[in-house]
C-alpha cells in the first residue's frame, strides 16, 4: 500500500513538472527570457550527448566512446545531421575502437 | 489547378503526423528496451510487486527517476524522500516543458495535457529538431512522445519475466544510441560561433555536474547556465541566433 502511495505521488510530481507549463502557459515569454530559450534546445542537447562520449561510466574516460563521438560528429557535420548514418557510424567506430 | 497543386503538398504534411514522429522513436527501442528490463530487475529486487513495477513504468514514466526511486526504496525510504527525489531528477523538465510550449500553445488544453504525460528526454529532440528545421507538427511532437512508451514498458514486462540481471549492454554500443541521436541532433544547429560556444559550455557545465551534482541536475545546469550564457552573448553582439 505504502509502495503504491509511493508510486501515485512520484507520478503526480512528474506530471506537474512535465504538464505545469505546457498547460497552464501561454506559449509566450518576456523577450530576455525568449531570448535564453532560444539556446535550450542547444545547450540540451550538448548536456545529453557529449558525457555518453566522454564519460561512460562514473568518470571521464577518453576510450572507444570518445572515438565514436567524434567520428559520429564528423558524419552529423558532413550529412548535416542525417540520423540513421549518424547511428551507424558511430556504432561502427565504437566496435572497431573496441576491437584495437 | 489550385486543388491539383495543394494534393501534393497535403501529402507531404501527412508526412509529418504523429506516426512520422512515433516511427523517429524507433532507433531508441532497443536502448529503451533494455533501460526497462534493468529497471524492472532491479525494482523487482527492491521488493517490487509485479504490478508496482509495470504501474510506476506507466504512471511515471521516466527513467532515472524510477531507477533513483527503486534504489532508495531498496535502502528503506519511505515515500515522501522517494517522491522529494522523483522531483529533483525531473526538475528538467520545467525547461523542456518551457522549451516546448511556444510550438503547442496553440493547441487546445486537453490536448496539451495528454502531450506533457509522456514527454522525454529523446521525443523532446527528435521534436524540437524538426521545430527547429522549420517542417515540425505538434502532432510529430505527440507521436515521438507516444512511440517512447512502448519499449519502455515492454521492457518492463521482460524484465519481470525474467526476474535475473543480464549481460552488459555496454559491450555493444546500445548505451551510445541515445547520445549519438542527440549528437546528431545539435550538429546542424551549430550555425553560428556562438551556438558552438553555447554547446560547448553546455557540454562542460554537464561534465561538471554530473561529477558534483545528484541524479540529472546536470541536465537543468547545463541547460540553463548554456541559455544564459548564449543569452548574455547574443545581448553583446546584438543579433539572433
Amino acid at each position: 500500500m505504502t509502495t503504491w502511495l509511493t508510486i501515485l505521488g512520484m507520478a503526480t510530481v512528474s506530471y506537474a513538472l512535465r504538464g505545469g507549463l505546457l498547460v497552464a502557459g501561454r506559449g509566450q515569454f518576456p523577450p530576455w527570457l525568449a531570448r535564453g530559450m532560444a539556446y535550450v534546445p542547444i545547450a540540451l542537447f550538448a548536456a545529453l550527448a557529449l558525457p555518453g562520449f566522454l564519460r561512460p561510466q562514473s568518470s571521464i574516460h577518453v576510450g572507444p566512446e570518445a572515438v565514436a563521438g567524434l567520428v559520429a560528429a564528423l558524419v552529423a557535420w558532413r550529412t548535416s545531421g542525417r540520423t540513421v548514418l549518424v547511428l551507424a557510424a558511430g556504432v561502427a567506430a565504437f566496435l572497431v575502437a573496441r576491437l584495437v | 489547378m489550385l486543388g491539383a497543386r495543394a494534393m501534393p503538398q497535403k501529402q507531404s504534411l501527412v508526412g509529418s503526423t504523429w506516426l512520422a514522429g512515433a516511427r523517429a522513436t524507433l532507433p531508441l527501442w532497443p536502448g529503451g528496451a533494455l533501460f526497462g528490463v534493468v529497471y524492472a530487475v532491479s525494482a523487482r529486487a527492491a521488493g517490487l510487486t509485479p504490478a508496482q513495477v509495470l504501474g510506476m513504468s506507466a504512471l511515471v514514466h521516466a527513467g532515472s527517476a524510477q531507477f533513483a526511486a527503486v534504489n532508495l526504496i531498496a535502502g528503506g525510504a519511505g515515500p515522501v524522500a522517494v517522491v522529494l527525489a522523483t522531483a529533483i531528477t525531473n526538475a528538467r523538465y520545467l525547461l523542456i516543458g518551457a522549451s516546448l510550449a511556444p510550438y503547442v500553445a496553440h493547441r487546445p488544453r486537453w490536448w496539451r495535457a495528454i502531450f506533457a504525460y509522456h514527454l522525454s528526454d529523446e521525443s523532446y529532440g527528435l521534436a524540437t529538431a524538426r521545430f527547429l528545421a522549420g517542417d515540425g507538427s505538434p502532432a510529430y511532437a505527440l507521436g515521438a512522445n507516444l512511440g517512447m512508451a512502448p519499449p519502455w514498458l515492454a521492457g518492463a514486462v521482460v524484465g519481470v519475466a525474467l526476474g535475473a540481471a543480464l549481460p552488459d549492454p555496454a559491450r555493444w554500443g546500445i548505451n551510445l544510441v541515445g547520445p549519438l541521436i542527440f549528437l546528431s541532433l545539435l550538429v546542424p544547429l551549430l550555425k553560428t560561433r556562438r551556438a558552438v560556444g553555447v554547446a560547448v559550455v553546455s557540454g562542460a557545465l554537464a561534465l561538471v555536474g554530473l561529477a558534483t551534482l545528484p541524479g540529472t541536475w546536470y541536465l537543468l545546469l547545463a541547460g540553463v547556465g548554456g541559455s544564459v550564457v548564449g543569452a548574455l552573448w547574443e545581448r553583446g553582439e546584438g543579433r539572433a541566433v
